[in-house]
């Protein structure tokens, strides 16, 4: 049984200690995803969140003993979080090193991709995600189970063991209550 | 979690759900009474919810993460070298690109590209090195300039251009709204940019509208190409084989480089030192597509997400709807956006967009159509072969002249008219069927009339255009089939069958194209599977039952296999080393083998004991031959590495008997004509006499390297292969030689060679695993195939003739049915006086032939045998046959101008008449028997023809006469006169076709008057009403008298049209020419489906079989006498 699948039985045991093991461990191995699937990837494509997220799933967890949905469920939060502050602390770090701040950025030199969402200023996206936590947890976990470890609002609402028209209240809410947040200052 | 963000969230979901905006706004100033600063907010969220639905949709893309990831990047405020990085302005795959700023030595903005950090690796900074030192060698307005180049600390190389600030060009030109001629100007400069790129070596290999930017320079626009990143140099070298000296910059293996949408399908295939400058010729093609439609080549394609297969399939056979179609198209998104019912646009917008993509539509069919179409043809060879072409016909259009470019692909003009008859049938039915939803559709019901009407057209018109594209693709799969096949690659033509089949779902709807690449790829009859390695020599047994595998390797021993099961019937093992070849004796009773361990021995077959050997010979023996006396030995012995040989002749039964021939090594004998063909080790080629081995100065030719050869049975000819992979056939009468032509690339080595035993065909064995089937008085494949699964070393075909057999590696011989090889195409009938015309009975596909004196002989078109024979008494020489349309009569014409009708079952003439006294040419008979159509030729007269007309079947008497001046010059036996129906008779005058009433004489308006050039064939296309003309320039058109439009015009004949068929169901169209060559069309999309080997000689007549099974052909030998041919596609399986 891999290291992983370990803690997550511990975490369903009860363990509370556990959880905070697991997110240096997923954190560790989606950095080193990211890095290599990076240079096997061809110019020109984007690498999805998703992707990675469930690659690292299946590299770390003995699949056969975490299919149940309170393991995976406890992997793709912890995914999701370290997704996110792998993105945002790299952000806030470049940011603070050379003081101009995180310019707009053209996201990719292949113009025919025209339908890629603009890039979004992940800073600012991360404070306004910390101040709707501050109000609603759920929401904010909402948040960074879809947009940073991509899943569908189905299988989020799975993991935060919500209905999936809750779930799609959350969403709309949440996001439009983050669009303000983000443009208010 | 506080009481006002509960407040504010449950106003919020519910507010949401309102669809009515009253009562939206209603329901906001209740629920948040007083609280003004709440509606703001609740209004604003929603504005957020309709206005930025996308946000936070996407998953974060890591794109942008990995550069965080990496840190270490340059940032903007940096410095490298002397530019001040001052903004990034785009980042690929491999590297960034930077606006920076030179202070010194002189004050501008440049470009800085710098290889992405953790891209770094050997192989990527190669490649960037290669960008810039392409980008050295470039100078050119049109192409951003290298300003200067350096390396970081870290050791990260960069370069700095020239900016180009601007837009892409696509995007340049729409922002414009530019004109067709202003966007053909631009992309003009771009094609001359590409060609001082091309003259200088270079490829770009990834042109996109993103690579091709406008900057405006004095007000005036000018388009420059940048990303060099995958360009590759042209090597110099002229060695092609050798890949360590060509200066190539490759790329990594197995991934698509470029963008799909625009790369070529070469480039998805072959290695890159393969791809040349038509793949720039390829995506020039598909960015002048997206110039003239404003719409990207293949927008239903999502390439994310498709993968690389599918990808690579869709580039490799997927053309992208023609310009003036698609631009239709975008009509349709445009009604379906006005049509739906959130939408508030008004739908005169769409109205007016439809009539301006009609205007575009009409402003690109024809030559922009073709030009776009040609330019990105799937095969290179098709397309314009260099950018200079593609521009000269650019040019020829702005300047009103002739475009070179004709209808894509071998192909037809599908006119507007054909289009829009049938599409408005089926828009009719369907607005039925919608209005009848309209009732339950709340959809439908919402739409106004016009608007529905609108929508049904446009959807009615894209169906039929879609599936006008789904067999296109199919045809376009099916045509890459058989080129694929044609070029020996048997794997991949079975893929696009297995394809085909898979889209299709039905073989039916492939025809006999289809049928016939199946045969062509039929896999072998028996697999015999034996335990050695290499197997060397196959020879059969004298009553070819018996078939013998030399093998060596792993097991070195000689297996006897029973040629109708395939089993082992005795095995000789135990040899110390390889057994390279063995030979029967006449009787089949003792084997003599020629060992790798220095002797020959000679076996028992039936105990397997060893009778005797000869012995001390100092290399290894190989090559034998028996003499009839059962002694007389001709063997060689080989020092492999210095390929230096010495053949002896022994005597079995006497070893101190032996001439020694030295230096030459053995490639055919043929003891009864006294031929003993050898070649020298220096590759002199050359014929001795046997038994005096004398060299009687028979010098043959030179081909050093000469490894193996064949003598045909008939003592005419030889074949020699080399170890350079080519293979020549010399004729011993005159010591001429010709060598095979190589569509493919030439093989490694030729390893074995063997003539048919009718001496028709040559079988030529490769070093990679390709059979070659080789027509020898042609010199044409006929067909390939790939044996084994890896090497393949030798073959020999069986006394009787049935049997080829293969020796392949790993102990695996290949047995293939010959009957199946050559049934493909073959010459089934010969006469030895030439016939004088052929006729077919179109409801039992019968064909009679008739000769000069009179004897018909019907056969079966089904399986060749000959049905009856009929002696019709000649006064002068018959010329001409015709079947009545009933089959029960036969029409004859002869040298004087009498008419003759036979009847079949009793051979009896039956009706007689003359009509002008000379020579009747190009007689056609109406479709109900009654009239009969002549021309005539008089050798006497300069004009040729002296008159033509109209006889009345039944009274013998004559209708009417043409005008002198619409009388054809039958000159040549050119097909001149037709029946459209019993009403219409037609006849072709150099340029000109009438039609007229055969009953009263009159003429049926309009004439057809220079169909661009003088007319060689006519004939009625199966919807009995238009005309197909071939004209001396071997182009074809399909002209509609009713309209007076050309709706197809077919190109690529090499020679004028002789012959035509069409398939049942009236899809396939089969042309055959003068030069003997045999195309297959698909009429509903224009394209060429195959091109079959030919014949040797002009084809006069064409046609199927009952179960179009077999296609068959009359072909006149240039020598005389006449053959006729068979296409086989075989029985079904």
């Amino acid at each position: 049984m891999t290291e992983i699948t370990q803690i997550l039985r511990r975490i369903e045991g009860g363990d509370s200690a556990a959880s905070s093991e697991l997110l240096p461990l997923v954190y560790d191995e989606l950095r080193k995803l990211a890095a290599a699937r990076m240079q096997r990837e061809t110019p020109g494509q984007t690498l999805q969140a998703t992707a990675l997220v469930h690659e690292a799933y299946v590299r770390l967890t003995d699949t056969d003993q975490a299919q149940t949905w309170n393991s995976r469920g406890h992997f793709f939060a912890a995914a999701a979080e370290a997704m996110r502050r792998i993105l945002v602390e790299r952000a806030r770090q470049k940011a603070s090193v050379k003081g101009g701040g995180y310019q707009k950025r053209v996201p990719l030199v292949d113009f025919e991709q025209a339908n890629v969402t603009p890039a979004i200023d992940l800073i600012a996206l991360d404070d306004a995600l910390q101040k709707l936590s501050q109000h609603d947890q759920r929401k904010a976990e909402l948040v960074k189970l879809r947009f940073f470890a991509g899943l569908t609002n189905h299988d989020a609402a799975k993991v935060l063991g919500i209905s999936a028209s809750t779930a799609d209240n959350d969403w709309a809410y949440a996001k439009c209550w983050l669009r303000v947040e983000m443009t208010s200052d | 979690m506080d009481s006002k963000f509960v407040l504010e969230e449950s106003i919020f979901t519910n507010a949401r759900r309102i669809a009515d905006s009253d009562a939206r706004e209603h329901y906001i100033r209740d629920a948040c009474g007083a609280d003004t600063e709440l509606q703001v907010r609740i209004r604003l969220l929603l504005r957020v919810l309709v206005e930025e639905n996308s946000f936070l949709e996407s998953p974060v893309e890591t794109t942008a993460a990995i550069d965080l990831l990496y840190g270490e990047a340059e940032e903007v405020g940096s410095s490298i070298g002397p530019y001040e990085l001052v903004e990034q302005i785009g980042s690929g795959g491999m590297g960034l690109v930077f606006l920076a700023r030179q202070n010194s030595p002189v004050r501008r903005m440049v470009a800085l590209k710098i290889i992405r950090p953790g891209m770094d690796s050997r192989e990527l900074v190669r490649q960037f090195e290669s960008e810039r030192q392409t980008l050295a060698q470039l100078n050119h307005p049109g192409i951003t300039r290298l300003l200067d180049a350096g390396t970081t600390d870290s050791g990260r190389p960069w370069f700095v251009m020239e900016l180009a600030p601007g837009l892409p060009i696509t995007d340049f030109c729409k922002q414009r709204a530019a004109a067709i001629p202003e966007r053909l100007r631009l992309f003009e400069a771009v094609c001359s940019a590409l060609h001082h790129a091309h003259q200088n070596g270079v490829i770009h290999r990834d042109i996109k509208p993103a690579n091709v930017v406008v900057t405006e320079v004095d007000g005036q626009p000018v388009p420059k190409v940048i990303d060099f990143g995958i360009a590759s140099v042209r090597g110099h070298s002229t060695d092609e084989k050798s890949t360590e000296t060509t200066p190539q910059i490759r790329s990594r293996p197995k991934s698509i480089m470029g963008t799909p949408a625009y790369m070529s399908p070469e480039q998805t295939t072959l290695p890159d030192h393969d791809v040349d400058e038509r793949c720039d010729v390829y995506s020039l093609g598909m960015l002048l597509y997206q110039l003239l439609t404003d719409s990207r080549p293949f927008p239903e394609i999502s390439w994310q997400e498709i993968g690389f297969t599918e990808t690579r399939r869709i580039i490799q056979i997927v053309s992208p709807w023609v310009p003036s179609e698609r631009v239709l198209d975008r009509v349709k998104s445009g009604l379906e956006a006005s049509a739906d019912p959130a939408g508030d646009r008004p739908t005169t917008t769409a109205a007016r967009s439809r009539t301006e993509s009609q205007r575009l539509s009409s402003q690109l069919q024809g030559d922009l159509d073709w030009i776009t179409m040609k330019a990105i043809e799937k095969d290179r060879s098709q397309r314009y072969q260099s950018v200079a072409d593609l521009a000269a016909d650019i040019r020829r259009y702005l300047h009103h002249e002739p475009v070179q470019a004709g209808p894509p692909l071998g192909v037809y003009r599908l006119k507007k008219l054909w289009r829009r008859k049938k599409s408005r049938v089926l828009v009719m039915t369907l607005t039925t069927f919608v209005l009848i939803l309209a009732g339950v559709s709340v959809l439908t019901a919402r739409m106004s009339l016009s608007q529905r009407k609108a929508v049904v057209e446009h959807t009615a018109q894209l169906d039929i255009l879609r599936a006008q594209r789904q067999r296109q693709s199919s045809i376009a799969a099916l045509h890459a089939g058989f080129e694929e096949y044609f070029r020996g690659r048997v794997d991949i033509a079975r893929e696009k069958l297995q394809l085909l089949e898979s889209s299709t779902g039905e073989t039916l709807e492939r025809g006999f194209a289809g049928r016939y690449l199946e045969q062509l790829c039929r896999t072998p009859q028996r697999v015999l599977k034996g335990t050695g390695g290499r197997v060397f020599n196959v020879p059969f047994s004298p009553d070819s039952r018996m078939l013998v595998t030399c093998s060596g390797d792993t097991r070195c021993a000689l297996d006897i296999w029973d040629v109708a099961n395939g089993q082992v019937v005795r095995s000789i093992s135990g040899f110390d080393d390889d057994v390279n070849s063995a030979i029967f004796s006449h009787d089949g009773s003792k084997l003599i083998t020629a060992e790798e361990a220095r002797m020959i021995r000679v076996w028992d077959v039936l105990s397997g004991t060893e009778l005797s050997r000869l012995e001390g010979f100092e290399q290894p023996v190989v090559a034998m031959y028996l003499a009839k006396d059962q002694r007389t030995v001709v063997i060689s012995e080989v020092e492999w590495k210095s390929k230096l040989a010495v053949t002896w002749v022994c005597d079995l039964q006497d070893p101190t008997h032996r001439i020694q021939i030295p230096g030459q090594f053995p490639l055919g004998f043929d003891e009864e004509r006294g031929i003993f063909a050898v070649v020298s080790d220096a590759g002199e080629v050359s014929v001795r006499n046997y038994p005096r081995f004398s060299a009687e100065g028979s010098l043959l030719g030179l081909q050093p390297r000469t490894v193996c050869g064949s003598l045909s049975h008939d003592g005419q000819l030889l074949a020699t292969g080399s170890m350079d992979g080519n293979t020549h056939i010399r004729r011993l009468s005159d010591s001429t030689s010709e060598k095979l032509p190589r569509n493919a690339p030439v093989p490694p080595h030729i390893r074995s060679l063997a003539f048919s035993i009718d001496d028709k065909f040559l079988i030529e064995v490769t070093s990679t695993g390709f059979v070659h089937i080789w027509e020898t008085s042609t010199r044409t494949l006929q067909k390939v195939f790939l044996a084994g699964i890896g090497e393949t070393w030798s073959c020999a075909v069986s006394p009787d003739g049935r049997w080829l057999a293969v020796g392949c590696s790993d102990g695996i011989t290949e047995i293939y049915a010959w009957s199946a090889i050559t049934g493909v195409r073959r010459s089934v009938l010969q006469f030895e006086q030439t016939i004088s015309d052929a006729a077919v009975d179109v409801r039992t596909r019968d064909f009679a032939v008739l000769d000069a004196t009179g004897h018909v002989r019907i056969y079966s078109s089904d399986d060749d045998q000959l049905l009856q024979s009929i002696l019709v008494p000649a006064d002068v020489a018959f010329r001409n046959l015709t079947f009545s349309h009933d089959g029960e009569y036969l029409w004859m014409t002869d040298e004087s101008g009498n008419v003759k009708k036979v009847r079949r079952v009793t051979s009896e003439i039956v009706q007689s008449f003359p009509t002008y006294g000379v020579r009747i040419m190009a007689p056609v008979v109406s479709p109900d028997g009654r009239f009969l159509g002549v021309s005539t030729f008089n050798a006497d007269s300069n004009a040729g023809s002296v008159c033509s007309g109209v006889w009345d079947t039944k009274t013998g008497k004559e209708v009417f006469r043409l005008p002198d001046k619409l009388t054809p010059s039958v000159l040549m036996p050119h097909r001149v006169n037709e029946f459209l129906n019993t009403s219409i008779a037609v006849t072709t005058q150099q340029n000109i076709v009438s039609r007229w009433n055969p009953a009263t004489g009159a003429e049926i308006l309009p004439r057809l008057e220079d169909p661009k050039g003088w007319i060689f064939h006519t004939s009625a296309a199966p919807d009995g009403k238009s005309l197909l003309l071939g004209l001396r320039d071997a182009t074809v058109v399909l002209w509609d008298p009713d309209t007076n439009e050309f709706t197809y015009e077919l190109r690529g004949l090499r020679s004028t049209l002789n012959a035509t068929e069409y398939s049942r169901n009236g899809t396939t169209l089969v042309t055959a020419t003068q030069a003997g060559e045999v195309r297959l069309w698909d009429l509903p999309t224009g394209h060429l489906i195959c091109e079959l080997p030919g014949a040797a000689g002009p084809i006069s007549d064409i046609w199927f079989s009952k179960d179009e099974r077999r296609l068959l052909a009359l072909v006149n030998k240039p020598g005389g006498g006449s053959e006729v041919y068979v296409w086989d596609a075989g029985e079904s399986e």
